[in-house]
């Protein structure tokens, strides 16, 4: 390949690039993606809560009967 | 509530920072806006999901290159290839009017060669960086934009 077609080569190559419409497209699309994953990651949460506060309604009445 | 790993100004400088070099190398594997689009976005959700820890910037931009190449060249291997190329489309990929024959010869070349030959031309890697970006031998990085090159200009020379 002679210089003029390796310029080419490169030149051709670098125009390629995201506009920035679909940069702000793409962006969008993944803070949805990072968002749905905090939602399950939220209700993971709130299960890990709820299975929190079902073991002090048992542990808790359990150590105070066994502190009398 | 828990905490989100990247936040959104984060998500927005990344791809700000590297969406057009990640588009570039699906582009050439790909040649098609779409596809290379989904490859951009697989790319960034595998970094948010990995959250891999990088030495410095260059780690993180060579192991983003890497996984963008790896997926686009899945990609390729799994679709069903167009033949064929619109001059609409490869404008709207930021391509001159003037550039479309010869991004039809560039396009033509096997997907082997073709990251190879980006990182090279357009990201300006030395062979040694690009065996290591790859994960390929350095000869072979060699061999690759060797045989790259004569089949491009064989292409040309053919369409001439």
């Amino acid at each position: 390949m002679t210089d003029i077609q390796t310029a080419e080569f490169m030149k051709i190559i670098s125009s390629v690039a995201l506009s920035p419409e679909d940069k702000a497209e793409i962006t969008g699309r993944l803070i949805k993606s990072a968002d749905s994953k905090n939602i399950i990651t939220k209700k993971r949460a709130a299960a890990a809560g709820i299975a929190v506060a079902i073991a002090a309604g048992f542990v808790i009445p359990y150590v105070r009967n066994k502190s009398r | 509530m828990a905490e989100r790993r990247f936040t959104n100004e984060e998500i927005s400088e990344l791809v700000d920072r590297y969406g057009s070099m990640i588009f570039r190398i699906a582009y050439c594997i790909l040649c098609n806006k779409d596809d290379a689009e989904d490859a951009v976005q697989d790319t960034f959700m595998k970094y948010m999901t990995k959250a891999p820890e990088f030495t410095d910037e260059e780690h993180r931009k060579a192991w983003l290159i890497r996984v963008s190449a790896n997926i686009s060249k899945n990609m390729f291997k799994l679709r069903i290839r167009r033949h064929t190329l619109s001059l609409e489309e490869v404008k709207s990929a930021g391509i001159p009017e003037s550039d479309f024959e010869a991004f039809e010869i560039i396009s033509a070349l096997p997907a082997k060669y073709k990251p190879v030959m980006t990182l090279h031309y357009a990201e300006g890697y030395k062979c040694s960086e690009i065996a290591e970006i790859l994960g390929i031998s350095e000869d072979a990085v060699k061999k690759r934009l060797q045989k790259g090159r004569a089949l491009l200009k064989n292409e040309i020379e053919r369409t001439e």
